[in-house]
């Protein structure tokens, strides 16, 4: 159980290797705030529709399981969204979309297989490790970007400047492609490690 | 002109993938151009379809009613029903295409850029023309896209990529010269 909450952490993270939820990760991530805050609604979301749909438990054909772990995990995106829109409404402001579209993230829907061949505790363990891992994986592009294209992290100012285009679509896609690669290589060289330890 | 302006936008200054990034991870899968074409239109299909609908359920239903909260599982459960419905049209018409989609429509349906028009179109207010050309052309846009990227795709794999950035590292890299060479068309509309 501690091993697949550690997986998603590292070796298996969802969006540096597993290139899960990436859509978000390149709209939102202008800013530090952004990335973390996403991270932490795309968690929940994900953690409430992998139980709710273990215990919904199985359907007999593959395409329905699909169907009804989109439709759960729609209502928590929606649920997301209301909650989101009452409370932080600047923040609501900044996601846009991108809350309510949580309903259909690669990420959460590539976990329904998963979800309905395990038991919910092991299921929950996987997701959560999953959810950190990605809150973790958007924060971090989240503070070289907003680094990078505006000078500061969470909002305090480091650098005298930033270099704007970062912020565009095409600095997204640039920063997340090099990000992922350097992360790869890292935990790469551990696992090669590990194996030669073992 | 204004609609002209609009569905130019939809296309390429607004491209779903590379200026609204929506359906990105999609976009960016290992196919072969053939393939990624056909994907390609499906998602088109199932996004306009999903996009005519939604505005209907939304206008007619939802906002009169106050269930405006019920929008995204709304929207949901309409892209799941024409995907389906669309992959039983397409194994009677054409059902080497169907095999194409590996036999199976419903990912069509979970693309993240299917229920973001769908969305994008209830938040805007647009009316039921607009709402219909956003489909279409964003749909179109997707389209792009996604044979874009196959066909960048192709030709990395003859490449000398480092290890580390084999996959999705470098297809976004590419992604982003891509999107760079589209804010070319910032200005058009």
């Amino acid at each position: 159980m501690d091993n697949r909450f550690v997986k998603g952490l590292l070796r298996d993270n969802p969006l540096l290797c597993l290139a899960l939820g990436v859509c978000p990760a390149l709209a939102v991530t202008t800013y530090a705030v952004n990335g973390l805050a996403l991270g932490v609604i795309t968690c929940c979301v994900l953690v409430c529709a992998t139980l709710v749909s273990c215990l919904l438990g199985k359907v007999s054909s593959e395409k329905g399981q699909l169907a009804l772990y989109m439709m759960v995990s729609a209502a928590f995106a929606a649920v997301a969204d209301l909650i989101v829109k009452a409370n932080f409404p600047e923040l609501s402001a900044a996601l846009g979309i991108f809350v309510p579209l949580t309903a259909v993230s690669s990420l959460v829907l590539s976990r329904a297989a998963f979800a309905v061949d395990n038991t919910p505790g092991e299921a929950v363990a996987d997701v959560l490790g999953m959810g950190i891992g990605y809150l973790c994986a958007m924060t971090v592009v989240g503070v070289v970007r907003e680094l990078l294209a505006h000078g500061s992290v969470f909002g305090a100012a480091i650098l005298p400047g930033g270099i704007p285009s970062i912020a565009l679509p095409a600095g997204g896609f640039l920063v997340l492609g090099v990000l992922m690669g350097v992360f790869k290589a890292i935990v790469g060289k551990k696992d090669e490690e590990e194996d030669a330890q073992a | 002109m204004n609609i002209l302006l609009f569905m130019i936008g939809c296309v390429f200054t607004h491209n779903i993938v590379f200026d609204r990034l929506l359906g990105v991870g999609d976009a960016g899968k290992d196919r072969r151009v053939e393939v990624a074409a056909v994907y390609g239109l499906a998602v088109c299909a199932v996004m306009t379809l999903t996009a005519v609908c939604a505005w209907a359920a939304d206008s007619l239903l939802l906002t009169p009613m106050k269930l405006d909260f019920l929008r995204v599982p709304a929207f949901t459960l309409i892209a799941i029903l024409i995907s389906l419905l669309g992959q039983v049209c397409l194994g009677k018409v054409k059902p080497a295409w169907l095999e194409q989609l590996e036999g199976c429509a419903l990912p069509v349906a979970a693309n993240v850029a299917v229920l973001g028009v769908a969305l994008m179109n209830a938040e805007a207010g647009y009316s039921f023309a607009y709402a219909l050309l956003n489909g279409l052309c964003s749909g179109a846009g997707f389209l792009l896209a996604v044979v874009l990227m196959a066909g960048v795709r192709e030709k990395l794999e003859f490449s000398r990529i480092p290890a580390p950035f084999k996959g999705m590292p470098i297809t976004l890299i590419s992604a982003g010269l891509i999107a760079l060479a589209f804010i070319g068309f910032k200005g058009m509309a």
